[in-house]
């Protein structure tokens, strides 16, 4: 996951500059009436936007930055938390399964679908549905595996 | 019945710790496995639809020019500013200027927790250092940074705004008083708990200086200056019809950067990649929970929600300010143990439907909505603004939660009152909006 960040990163720093570009220079032009019109920005920052955060909301979970309600977990035994948080990691993996299975028909059946002004492909936005759910469940599948070797080693962890 | 099983397996799968947006998804994904009429495959339809909106692509740019400008130092001006202005001749000067540096930092970031982390680092551990107890330190940095989501602009506005349909400029003007009316509370309480506590520091905050007082008043208001241009950008431009939210946020996001990199020469390109980084990072966190809320929310739509709540709520009363107060009340209690934003995602637009049936003006309704939901952020166990508090003055949340409930209480109160006179709330749009 560590090796995953390190490659992301970038790709993510790149797209939101270039979001930020694109939608200050439509911004400017606009207000500009002898500038051209990138009648296209509207669209394509949405769908940066988009990939921004299908890839960042994985290495959110690595990085345990979602809002969390751990409250609970402190006062129940070890054991017990264990399993709980066994069990919600299951839940989650249930969860990024149909985000990748579905995701992926998804993908499939819009695939010839054009986009409103700049007519590419839908397909290439919306595969960053199963993208997410493989990113993430990298990150869980990282968390499951840590929450068993703590266990092993009895070391209390939330 | 469905409605009844989606909240049981989402609450329990929050009290297990379940990260709030996978939680929402998760409930969401099992009623669409009980009930044949709904396939799977809306699930990456709507979690698309949900976060593919212009109006949204506000939010990584309010949340972008927040960090570039704590980044660049401009936090820490706009606290000096404050100091100078109100820190050293009151009995509890720097509560007075963490509430002072809260609303003029409103102006410039339009995410709570930015707000509260920059400012609450900064002052928190200036006010430890002078004896301050540290439950009056959380509780004034916390309720404070509720300021951020209500005076302009606002994330947390946006957000509604784009689920209901409702004019974000309105809605943004609309906050303004509430935000003012909470800042002069929360003074109040602050000023009353530190008499009771015998707080007297107006002699030790500070460092001294030579300048005559004027002059240093107006030198840390010549820095701090930036934070006053940004907003009116940012709302110049909204109620002008010139830019919308989301081109007013990247023009101050130009600004921000602007500032740091020419004006303070503080940001350097390194700081500004770091500063992106994390602001993608928090944006997907945002929009994680909006995407698959907006999953949750349609469910609650296919199954009536808004027609079974409206249901209970007619047993206890039939009178809509009542009904009113319930709602306000409803909010309250699930602010205990939701976030704001999940909570505004997955209700507001059933609750929009109900306040305009009720009769009640869509925006004094919203902004009242969005002003208790806001309380939440303060209230324990789930608090952001509280456990953001709590993180930074480096305090258990069971320590740090002491003598919040006075100030909760008078925001409560504000709410009650605005609720009995919309016009407090409802005036400056219909000033601004009137053509």
């Amino acid at each position: 996951m560590r090796t995953l960040e390190r490659f992301l990163k970038p790709i993510i720093i790149i797209l939101f500059i270039g979001m930020t570009i694109i939608t200050l220079a439509s911004t400017l032009f606009r207000l500009f009436p002898f500038m051209p019109s990138l009648y296209w920005s509207g669209e394509i920052t949405r769908y940066i936007n988009f990939w921004i955060v299908c890839l960042g909301i994985g290495i959110a979970i690595y990085r345990g930055t979602h809002f969390t309600f751990d409250m609970i977990l402190r006062f129940i035994p070890n054991k017990l938390s264990f399993f709980m948080i066994l069990f919600r990691q299951g839940c989650m993996v249930c969860l990024e399964i149909v985000l990748i299975y579905y995701g992926m028909k998804f993908v499939v059946s819009n695939f010839v679908q054009l986009s409103a002004a700049m007519e590419v492909p839908m397909g290439y936005i919306y595969i960053g549905i199963p993208i997410c759910g493989l990113i993430m469940l990298l990150a869980t599948a990282q968390e499951i595996y840590q929450t068993i070797a703590h266990n092993k080693k009895g070391v209390s962890e939330i | 019945m469905m409605i009844t099983i989606l909240f049981i397996v989402f609450f329990a799968l929050i009290f297990i710790g379940m990260p709030i947006a996978f939680a929402i998804g998760f409930s969401a994904l099992i009623i669409i496995s009980l009930d044949p009429q709904i396939i799977a495959y809306i699930v990456p339809a709507k979690f698309f639809s949900g976060v593919d909106s212009f109006t949204l692509l506000a939010i990584p740019f309010f949340i972008f020019t927040g960090e570039l400008c704590s980044d660049s130092g401009l936090t820490k001006r706009i606290v000096h500013f404050a100091n100078v202005l109100v820190g050293r001749h009151f009995r509890v000067g720097l509560a007075y200027v963490n509430v002072m540096s809260s609303m003029i930092f409103a102006g410039v970031s339009g995410s709570i927790t930015a707000d509260s982390t920059a400012i609450g680092s900064l002052i928190i551990p200036a006010m430890r250092k002078v004896g301050y107890h540290a439950d009056y330190t959380v509780a004034v940095t916390a309720t404070s940074g509720t300021i951020g989501a209500l005076i302009p602009p606002s994330i947390l506005m946006v957000i509604y705004g784009s689920l209901t349909n409702l004019s974000v400029g309105k809605l943004f003007l609309g906050g303004m008083v509430p935000g003012l009316l909470i800042g002069a509370g929360l003074m109040i309480v602050a000023g009353l708990i530190g008499r009771a506590r015998g707080y007297d520091f107006r002699e030790i905050e500070g460092e001294k200086s030579t300048e005559p007082y004027w002059k240093e008043l107006m030198l840390s208001f010549r820095d701090a200056g930036p934070a006053l241009v940004i907003p009116t950008i940012i709302i110049g431009g909204i109620i002008t019809g010139v830019a919308t939210p989301t081109e007013a946020g990247v023009l101050a996001v130009a600004c921000a950067y602007l500032t740091g990199s020419l004006l303070y020469r503080t940001l350097n390109t390194k700081m500004v990649f770091e500063a992106a980084y994390r602001s993608a990072l928090l944006t997907a966190v945002v929009m994680a929970i909006i995407g698959l809320s907006t999953l949750f929310a349609d469910i609650l739509t296919r199954h009536h929600f808004q027609d079974w709540l409206l249901g209970n709520l007619a047993l206890i009363s039939d009178n809509r300010f009542v009904y009113f107060l319930l709602i306000v009340l409803l909010v309250f209690v699930l602010g205990f143990v939701l976030d704001v934003t999940a909570l505004l995602i997955m209700f507001a637009p059933q609750l929009a439907i109900i306040g305009v049936q009720l009769g009640f003006d869509a925006i004094h309704f919203g902004v009242i909505v969005v002003m208790v939901a806001l309380i939440g952020a303060c209230t324990p166990p789930v608090g952001t603004l509280l456990l953001v508090g709590c993180s930074v003055a480096k305090v258990p949340l069971s320590e740090g939660m002491n003598c919040i409930w006075w100030f909760v209480g008078v925001m409560l109160l504000i709410s009650i009152f605005l609720i009995a006179f919309p016009q407090a709330i409802t005036f400056i749009p219909e000033l601004v909006f009137r053509r």
